[in-house]
């Protein structure tokens, strides 16, 4: 069994390798084949199949997007992530996190 | 009891308090200069007040309102609660514009909660099932409709 901060060092590079660098191959490999999502996308199934779809969507919609780990907090096999997506924009100084907080 | 548990008695604590519609205890479990990370939360004060206000409007619209905490955990200064919060619609949302319908509500929310040195919660940033909520109060088409 992992421990909590590994669990955390898992999702952390998650955020990085997939939200970042778009690295769906990291995303098939670290979610786990029997994934169960619990948040109601219509049309997309509940699974890691439907994970990937939704990545796939999202970086379809906003190619420049990337997420900030704002918070994380672990315990036994629970990993709870406080995230915010960041959109790059023309000028690097503007660059900031919106309002809104994701899930993971 | 480890700080991480005493914590997330607080949250039990008072979501209790919240289903028992009983305030007398709010002072012990939540700080009056609490700071809510929640989409609406500004609609109110930020305090004791402003959080017995908020629940009483939720009971004008669901009377039978009930939340129970899902799962909780805990590290640090922070606890991880998942609510589930179920209530039948038969006083409407006047501030939403929803009227009295009877639809019946189950949904849950995420909340990360901080505490401080006492254990009493000082912030909070909570995600909702909103497009849930809004689907089955009738405001919004179903996965059907969509």
């Amino acid at each position: 069994m992992p421990t909590p901060e590994q669990n955390k060092e898992t999702m952390r590079r998650f955020y990085d390798e997939v939200f970042n660098k778009k690295n769906l191959d990291h995303a098939r490999e670290t979610i786990s084949d029997d994934f169960v999502e619990h948040e109601e996308f219509p049309g997309i199934p509940p699974d890691k199949e439907g994970a990937i779809k939704i990545f796939e969507m999202i970086f379809g919609g906003t190619p420049d997007m990337s997420a900030e780990v704002l918070d994380m907090v672990a315990s036994g096999d629970r990993v709870a992530a406080r995230a915010a997506p960041t959109r790059a924009g023309s000028c690097p100084a503007r660059r900031r996190p919106t309002s809104r907080t994701a899930w993971s | 009891m480890s700080n991480v548990e005493r914590n997330i008695d607080m949250v039990r604590r008072l979501e209790d308090a919240y289903n028992r519609r009983d305030y007398s205890q709010l002072g012990e479990l939540i700080r009056d200069d609490l700071i809510a990370h929640t989409p609406g939360s500004e609609q109110v004060p930020q305090n004791h007040e402003g959080l017995a206000a908020n629940n009483e409007n939720a009971y004008s619209a669901f009377p039978d309102k009930r939340t129970e905490v899902l799962d909780a955990f805990g590290e640090g200064d922070r606890v991880v609660t998942r609510i589930r919060n179920t209530g039948t619609n038969t006083g409407g949302l006047p501030w939403l514009g929803i009227t009295a319908n009877d639809a019946k509500i189950d949904m849950e929310w995420i909340q990360i909660s901080r505490h401080d040195e006492d254990g009493k919660i000082a912030e909070t940033w909570t995600q909702m099932e909103v497009p849930k909520l809004m689907q089955q109060l009738g405001a919004m088409p179903g996965p059907e409709g969509m």
